[in-house]
This record gives structure tokens, sequence and C-alpha cells, in this order.
């Protein structure tokens, strides 16, 4: 369609033209214009002049789209040729990330409510022996339904798609575990079964355990690590109140992280690719759904929780090694077996 | 300041005028235009060959056009700038912004003065020189920096301590990354450089040039410079923060959450702070930049790189301790644990 003709003048407004748009020559600016108006479909209002606006700048011809329009058909432009050519930009948009992040997370609600029975199950609270048989097979679940989910949307090797499912799973639980216990005042599970964490004495309790000192002393050990971690995620989840679509959006900044041992050079480029689309699309839904107030404040209390995450995360470590120093038997974290994993890449 | 006029056109634009304004006949449009302009001192961008048509309708498609014609006319700055307020921000409406800006300058000042730096040619630090630089350091960015974070907020002496401890660490780990503006070498407060592709230059002694443990340390603690560098090439650097979020992160890193031995109380100050700045960032970032929510979003980011930077290094502690290799892992270590 276009024929380059160098250093000509554009029929339309005078400035250098570029080539022969939709049949006249043309600068890109009025193609672009003549462009516009016959997609758009609608006449041009009249009003303003008598049909006479002198044209002959780039910046005399932005003030009356009428003679603009008109002076592009005079010197030959034709609506059939842009009409010809819309018929071709029928590219499917781009799928969202976001929304198939969410049919993922769906999915995984799904599974839990078949897994632990969730329909007509009265919560009640639990102890660390029921918790971590819970948490054990919580796992997997997350690695079949949702893990998998952001390693089929990377394009890197399978081996570090591995890696960075691997470093994925303790923080999304960290994260979901929050989330879901938002609106209340326990940490809740995946089967509605909550812990106090103003009272984990009661938790680490085993009743089959004769000398009740033993889970005294573990409780009293991890306490500060457990109201350190309320402090850090807990709380600051409460305040800032994430919806779905936020909570995803951190999920999937947690999956294409950075600063990983083992993570290749091409991995981190990719991540960082994918994090920005992340960002740009959590930003187009703040702007359309969040009227609370500043948007832009609201973008920064968002990812403002990542922080929030890689602290706890950091508590867990430090938990972790204290097992090391003292005998915690079973009453061990279940996390930190992945943990294990990670760190010791 | 108003004369009544005889229905005169305007001479910039030929609409109605009713009166002088500024010292030419114009209508009160092309008068608050050129107020505008005066007052904002914004540069007037330059698009056309100076003699656009300034009519009722088009008057606004060229800026430059028009103010050169109030100028022509006889309008006058000094009129403008007469009606201005003379104090338009007073002292209670300082922002946390300038006052960062304000104790930021005295701890730079006070490092001119003690480490010399304006004679000081940069060289290699080795860790030796290292640990006596941030003994230093430490202090003048206590008696500087950190006495304008405890007078803003009202917080007991002993909760000072602990954000203050916890504050030293991350504020000099986010500057060291900060000065080196994307080069690959970490600039520290004295000007000296840490090279971590020359790590050998750090674990060398300081007379003799060789060291058995310190050799030992380098191949036991490389891989923590390497992967902290790494964090730093991938998420710091690039957003090239300028100094005013740079402050504001700073700002952030002090009234921190999620700190052992913090209070209740305290724990609610740091927060209202950190609402009041992020405020304050945001507001920044629109007047700044085109895509203001995506750069606060990485901005924001950048706290969560640094987390990860300081997590790194007490796992090289730790390592450290294992291997009895004191001394020779990052000074910083020592201050994470007093």
């Amino acid at each position: 369609m276009e024929i380059p003709t160098p250093h000509q003048i554009c029929r339309v407004c005078g400035e250098c033209a570029d080539a022969v748009h939709f049949g006249a020559l043309s600068c890109r600016a009025c193609a672009a214009f003549f462009r516009r108006k016959v997609a758009a479909g609608k006449p041009l209002s009249s009003s303003r002049c008598s049909g006479s606006c002198k044209l002959e700048n780039q910046v005399l011809r932005r003030l009356c789209a009428k003679c603009r329009y008109e002076k592009c058909v005079q010197v030959g432009m034709r609506t059939s040729a842009v009409l010809s050519r819309l018929a071709v930009k029928s590219e499917p948009e781009f799928e969202s990330l976001l929304d198939q992040i969410k049919l993922a997370y769906e999915r995984l609600q799904m599974a839990r409510k078949e897994a632990f029975h969730t329909e007509g199950h009265i919560p009640k609270m639990i102890k660390y022996q029921e918790m971590h048989k819970m948490c054990s097979f919580d796992l997997q679940l997350v690695s079949q339904h949702f893990t998998s989910i952001f390693q089929s949307l990377t394009p890197i090797s399978e081996a570090q798609k591995v890696t960075l499912g691997e470093y994925f799973t303790v923080p999304f639980v960290l994260l979901d575990g929050s989330y879901r216990s938002v609106e209340s005042d326990y940490i809740v599970f995946p089967n509605g079964d909550y812990v106090d964490a103003q009272n984990i004495d009661a938790f680490y309790q085993n009743p089959d355990e004769k000398d009740e000192s033993i889970g005294s002393s573990v409780a009293s050990i991890l306490e500060p690590y457990w109201r350190l971690h309320h402090q850090t995620l807990w709380e600051q989840m409460k305040k800032v109140k994430p919806s779905l679509i936020e909570f995803l959006v951190l999920s999937a900044f947690i999956f294409w992280d950075f600063g990983l041992q083992g993570q290749s050079e091409e991995c981190i480029k990719v991540c960082n690719q994918l994090r920005a689309r992340v960002n740009a699309e959590l930003s187009t839904y703040e702007k359309t759904f969040y009227t609370a107030g500043d948007y832009s404040l609201r973008v920064a209390e968002v990812v403002y929780l990542l922080q929030s995450v890689q602290k706890s995360l950091a508590i867990m470590h430090s938990c972790k090694t204290l097992g090391y120093v003292f005998d915690f038997r079973d009453r061990t974290c279940p996390l930190n077996d992945n943990l294990e994993k990670t760190h010791s890449k | 300041m108003s004369k009544k006029s005889e229905n005169q056109p305007c001479m910039v634009c030929g609409e109605i005028s009713y009166s002088i304004r500024f010292g030419a006949v114009s209508c009160r449009a092309c008068a608050e235009f050129f107020r505008r302009k005066i007052v904002s001192k914004a540069r007037i961008p330059k698009r056309c060959n100076g003699a656009c048509d300034l009519g009722k309708y088009h008057r606004k498609t060229c800026q430059s056009c028009r103010f050169q014609k109030c100028l022509k006319i006889g309008m006058l700055e000094k009129v403008v700038a007469s009606r201005t307020p003379v104090n338009r921000r007073s002292e209670n409406n300082q922002t946390i912004l300038s006052g960062l800006e304000k104790a930021y300058d005295k701890l730079e000042n006070s490092r001119d003065n003690v480490f010399d730096r304006k004679n000081k040619i940069p060289k290699y630090c080795n860790h030796q020189e290292l640990d006596d630089m941030f003994e230093i350091d430490i202090k003048l960015i206590s008696t500087h920096f950190i006495q304008f974070f405890e007078s803003k907020s009202s917080l007991e002496n002993n909760q000072n301590k602990v954000l203050s401890t916890h504050f030293i660490i991350r504020f000099s780990l986010l500057e060291v990354a900060f000065r080196a503006f994307g080069k690959p070498t970490y600039i520290l407060p004295n000007n000296d450089i840490i090279d971590v592709s020359k790590l050998d230059k750090v674990y060398q002694h300081l007379e003799t040039g060789e060291d058995e443990r310190g050799k030992n340390s380098q191949v036991i603690l490389q891989r923590f410079w390497q992967m902290n560098e790494k964090t730093m090439k991938t998420e710091v650097f690039p957003v090239n923060l300028d100094q005013s979020e740079f402050l504001f992160l700073c700002a952030l890193i002090y009234w921190d959450f999620g700190i052992e031995n913090q209070s209740e109380k305290c724990l609610e100050e740091c927060q209202r702070m950190r609402t009041q700045v992020l405020k304050e960032l945001t507001e920044y970032e629109k007047s700044n930049y085109p895509e203001n929510e995506l750069r606060v979003a990485q901005v924001i980011g950048i706290l969560q790189a640094l987390q990860k930077t300081l997590d790194v290094i007490q796992h090289s502690g730790y390592i450290s301790n294992v291997y009895n290799l004191k001394g020779k892992q990052c000074p910083l270590y020592e201050a994470t644990n007093e």
C-alpha cells in the first residue's frame, strides 16, 4: 500500500511526506488522522468554521478536524483503502495473566473443598498434630493445582521451573494463610479449622503425652516467633485487606521471583518481564476498580506486602535454625522440609 | 489594580476585554494564562515559527506565541509577582521530604569533613578498613540522620534505639547501592570501592597482602557476595532511584514493622508515619513520572529486594560462625546481632 517517495511535501499540511498513504501523498500524521476518522465513522462537527481553515503546519492542522478531513479527501485519500485494512486487524487481544491465575486458584479451592470435606464441616480449634497432617496434604494440592499454572506460563527450562516451584511453596502458603485469615481473629486453615495465635500453649499440647511441660516449653521458646510473624504478615494483611485479584498479583510476584540460588540469567530475565506485565495489570485493575481513594497509594500498599512476606520467610528460617539447637521432636513446623530444600542449594 | 476600559478588544486574542490586567488590555483568559506561566516558571515549548493565529478558538494551541504576545502588548511580570504570597509554605507545613533532604545534607557534609573525601583518592577497600570505616560512619549516621527521624515521631528512648539499630544496616546497604548508580562496584561512604569481581582486594591482609584465612573466607563467602550483587543488579540498579525516592525509602526503613522488641505503641506510631511517607511518595511520583503508579510499585519493590539481600547476609553470618571465620564476614553482620 505504501510507496516510498522521499523529500516530498504532504499535500494536506505541507510537512514532509514520507509515503503515499491511502492513495495520496501525505505525512504519517495526516494519514493517521484520516484513518482514525474513517475508523470512528462519526460525522465531523462543522459548527466552528467556514470551511477554509489554514492547515499549513503541524500546529494549525490540528485546529479544524473537518477542514483537514475534507482536504484529505480532496487530495485523493480513499476511505475504502482504510476500510480494507481494518478487516485485517482482528488479532485476539492478549489474554490476561491474572485471569488464568484466577481460574487456577478457583480450581485449587475446589480441590481443597473435596479433599477436606469442608461442606458441612464445623470449624474447631486444632492442635499441632492435626495442623501438620493437613498442611502436608495442602502442600500437595498447591503444587498440583496452582504452582503448575505459573510453571506453564513461564517459558523457561523444566529445571528452572522446578526451582521456581520449590521457592514458591512456603511463601505462598504464608500469604494464602494470612489472606484467608483477614476477617478472623485466628489463623484459619484450608479446612476452616483454626489456631489461636495468642494461646499457642494449647496448640503444642499432645493429649497422649503425660508430661504437659514438653508442650509448654516448646510454646515458650517459639512464642516470640509467632508474635513476630503475626506482626509482620498477619497484621499487615488485616490493614490492607487485599481483594482476590490483589492477592493473586502478590502470588504472581512471589512465583516470578528474583535473588534465588540456582536461578539462571535467562530465568531472571523472563521473571522480570512477567513481573512487569503483572505490575501493569495491577495498575490497570486499581485504576478501574479502586474507588476508595488514590489508586497510586493503593498500588504502594499492595506491593508493600511483598516485603511482609519476605520478612515472614526470614522468621521461618530463624525458627528452623532454632530447631537444630532445641529438640522439638514432632512439633517442628511441616514447612521446614521445604525451607531446607531451598536453603541448602 | 484593574482599571475600567471601554469595550476594547483583548490585544492578545481579540475577544472583548473590560479591564486592564497586568498593565495591558486583555481578557480574563489571557491574563490568567499569563499569570499561570509566570507563577509556574515552566519552560514554554516552542513548536512554531512565531506567527500563529491567536483567535478565541485557536489561542490555546500555541503557548509560546500567546506568551510572547502577552509580553509584547505590555503585560508585566513584576505585577504578577507582587500578588503571589511571599511565603507560600510556612514552617509548619514542612514536608517529611524536605526534612530528610536537610538531614541527609548534614550527614554528607559531616562525612566530607571526617573522611576528607574531596582530597581522598578512592581505592579498593580491605575488610579491616571496612570495619573501621563503618564504626565511624555509624556514629555519623546516628548523630546527623537518625536524629531527624527521632524528632519526627514521639517515642520512648529504648524504642528509638530499637529502630536505630534496625535502621543502620538497612540504610547502609541501600545507600551503597544508591551511590553505585548502576556501576558494578559499591561506593562506600568514604568513597572507597568494593568490586565483587575482585574480592581478593577485600580479604587480603592490610600490610602483608597475603592472608591464608582471608583466602579461605573469600572462597566460602564469595557466593553470598555474588548473590547479593545479582539481586542489586536486577532489582535495584535498573530502577534508577533519584535522591528523593532514596530518602523516602530511608524513612520507610526507619519506621518499619516486625522488629523484635518493638512495642505496640511503637508499631502504631511507625504505621502512622509510614502512611504519611507513602502519601508523600505517591504525590511526588505524580509530579515527576507520567505512569506514576508503575513507578510507585518499582520503588516500593526495592524494599523486598533489600530484605532479600539482608537475609543473604544473615545466612552468610551463620555460615561464618560454623567455619569460624569471625572478623572476615560482612561487618554489617555484627550490627544485626547487637
